[in-house]
């Protein structure tokens, strides 16, 4: 368990750390909440579940790869269409047609608007 | 016979042939149905192109596969029984072949290519209505009638022009079916300018809507004169979508329709919702006969390009509507935003489609489809249509939801908009759940001890998650501390905690794979927990948290009616 070892400020990294887990912990708790009666939660659970569980494996791919990562993007970027734009946002859209992507499209922004509410409250 | 009728008819339909008409020689029957249809309803309201008094004349006789047909239509349009007759006979044919002919019949790309479709459709159709006209071929009630009625309505110009449009369209289709029939005069009559006036007037009257035929039919014309074909189109549309037997209400929806039309695409759709909620055909026709015209205006334009293989002849007619207010509408908006009706003309079986579509379609009950006029009929085009349709009405669904995003028009513009939406969104989760760590560093949070009070009081918490819950406090016991005293629970402390849980959640869950009920129900808890501590930090009661979130969350997510 990490615990608060210094009383300093908290550091940079600390702070990423902490913000990656919130955000983490929002995003699963809405997907949650939805249950699996939707695909994005459903995608997102399981993006959340592999990542906590492949977070290492993921980790060296990553750093292995950004290269090829930064490239690919780059060319990716400029053909991507808005569709597979939305897709991206939109988690578990890849697998879905513009119908389907729409939908929940809709149900992810009404649950996103949500989130960003209850956070605002805290 | 039918090739002398032919030469007649192309002549006239050639002069104003401007549609496409598509006559695919595989949808006979429709393009039967929709002759007939056609002549029922109106010849003029398909009087986009006038070359088709001939037209019609053969779908006319060709669907009634006798000169009776012929008659009845010139004529039998114009006298109820016959009319019924056909209708009866048409309908036959037209749910057999839904929204094939009609599209086909109606799109004659030219005199020519309307010969050789008509000649398929004719030989096609000659053999299986023959069968089938036999309980449906009205005698030839009034050869003579059909004079009588010609000569009963007055020239008028608006209706002779529509006439005209009409019998270009039926103009050739009547000169196959007539030719076999043998029965010249009808094809006369269509040929002649006024006949076409006064098939519409006819048409109207038979159903009763004479005086809302006279003024409509002008109206009509005038509208149509837009986009003549068009509204010829859509009127065949209108017609033989309805079945011959919806003749009547047809052309007396189709005047409404008309009306509407006239008013605006809204205007339609709201008729055409209306209609439609009833669930009858009558309905259903006055779509196709506002699609139709919508349609014929101009996505008949549009669509004829597209092979007429739309077999959404209704969808046209709605799209034409909104196609009128912007005539460059891809197809697509027209159909999806203003058809309603066509989705469920399309898909004859499709009904469940309209019923998802409640905001606009909502005709449909079981409408056969149609393709419309000018459009393909192509089952391949109709799920087009269908499809499109569907996107169209998740947009406008999705513009609501995106705030600022009322006066948007377009899907490119409305996509783009919430790409940054849900991208700013995503932002201000990230900000904010930045914000909460730079606000709550070290906050011990007895966390374990609220997830494992949770779990154990967590509603509804099944055995498996029970399963593991005691492994899950195994880790937190301890961490038990007093509630009072977590308060000051480190937020990392937390957030290992809630990884831990979640890890652990996960490794249980994953042998338990039952779908997400199990997970979603611990988790469920789990959040609780993690909400809680989130909360603990502002002192503030934790469950609302959660409870507001997943309170929230339900009742804030549109169940897509789509």
């Amino acid at each position: 368990m990490r615990r608060a070892s210094t009383l300093g400020p908290p550091s940079d990294e600390e702070i990423r750390t902490r913000t990656r887990r919130i955000r983490i912990v929002s995003y699963s708790s809405m997907a949650f909440a939805v249950g699996s009666s939707r695909a994005w939660s459903r995608a997102l659970v399981l993006k959340i579940r592999n990542r906590a569980r492949f977070r290492g494996i993921l980790r060296n791919k990553c750093l292995a790869s950004k290269k090829k990562r930064v490239i690919k993007r780059h060319k990716v970027s400029r053909e991507m269409s808005k569709t597979d734009m939305l897709r991206r946002l939109v988690p578990g859209g890849a697998g879905m047609g513009i119908c389907g992507l729409l939908e929940e499209t809709a149900h992810y922004m009404t649950c996103l608007a949500t989130q960003v509410h209850e956070i605002d409250l805290e | 016979m039918e090739m002398g009728d032919k030469d007649k008819f192309d002549l006239e339909k050639r002069s104003e042939n401007h549609i496409n008409y598509h006559l695919p020689g595989s949808v006979p029957s429709d393009w039967r149905f929709s002759g007939a249809n056609i002549a029922n309803s109106s010849l003029g309201l398909v009087s986009t192109d006038n070359q088709m008094p001939v037209c019609r004349g053969d779908l006319v006789g060709a669907s009634c596969s006798s000169a009776s047909m012929v008659d009845s239509f010139s004529p039998g349009v114009w006298d109820h029984p016959t009319n019924t007759q056909n209708l009866g006979f048409c309908d036959i044919n037209v749910q057999h072949n839904a929204s094939t002919i009609n599209p086909i019949g109606i799109r004659k790309g030219g005199p020519a290519s309307l010969r050789s479709g008509i000649d398929k459709t004719l030989d096609i159709v000659w053999n299986p209505p023959s069968s089938q006209l036999k309980g449906g071929i009205f005698l030839p009630t009034t050869p003579g009638a059909l004079p009588q009625s010609l000569s009963q309505f007055p020239a008028d110009s608006a209706f002779i022009e529509r006439a005209a449009r009409f019998s270009c369209f039926n103009g050739g289709n009547f000169s196959d079916v007539v030719n076999p029939l043998g029965i010249p005069e009808p094809m006369d009559l269509y040929s002649r300018g006024g006949g076409m006036m006064q098939v519409p007037h006819e048409v109207f009257a038979g159903s009763g809507l004479k005086s809302i035929p006279g003024g409509q039919g002008q109206k009509n014309v005038m509208n149509m004169g837009d986009s003549s074909k068009d509204a010829s189109l859509s009127v065949e549309h209108v017609a033989t979508e309805g079945s011959p037997l919806k003749n009547e209400r047809r052309s007396g929806s189709f005047v409404r329709s008309h009306d509407e039309a006239k008013q605006g695409g809204s205007g339609n759709e709201s008729e055409e919702t209306e209609f439609s909620g009833g669930g009858r055909q009558e309905e259903q026709s006055m779509l196709e006969g506002n699609g139709g015209e919508l349609s014929a205006k101009s996505p008949g334009s549009k669509k004829r390009k597209r092979n007429g293989q739309d077999a959404d002849p209704y969808q046209a007619k709605g799209n034409q509507q909104s196609i009128e207010a912007a005539k460059d509408n891809p197809e697509v908006q027209q159909k999806g935003d203003e058809n309603p009706a066509s989705t469920p003309n399309k898909t004859a079986g499709k009904q469940g489609k309209q019923g998802s579509q409640a905001s606009d379609p909502p005709k449909e009950e079981y409408i056969h489809v149609r393709a419309r006029r000018g459009q393909a009929t192509n089952s391949h085009s109709l799920a087009e249509r269908v499809r499109r349709e569907k996107i169209s009405e998740r947009m406008k669904f999705l513009q609501d939801l995106v705030p600022g995003c009322s006066k948007v028009i377009g899907k490119a513009v409305m996509l783009d908009e919430i790409i940054n939406y849900v991208q700013s969104l995503q932002r201000q989760v990230e900000f904010l759940s930045m914000k909460l760590a730079t606000v709550n560093p070290r906050l011990d949070f007895n966390i374990e001890g609220l997830h494992t009070k949770d779990i154990l009081h967590s509603r509804a918490v099944p055995s498996s998650n029970l399963a593991f819950s005691p492994e899950v406090p195994m880790a937190y016991p301890p961490f038990n501390v007093s509630q009072p005293g977590l308060i000051q629970g480190s937020f990392p402390g937390m957030e290992s905690h809630s990884e831990m849980l979640r890890r652990a959640i996960n490794s249980q869950l994953t042998p338990l794979t039952g779908g997400f009920k199990e997970p979603t129900q611990l988790p469920n808890a789990w959040d609780y927990e993690l909400n809680n501590v989130v909360q603990m930090g502002y002192a503030t009661s934790a469950p609302q948290d959660s409870q507001d979130i997943n309170g929230s969350l339900p009742p804030g997510h549109m169940k897509a009616e789509l």
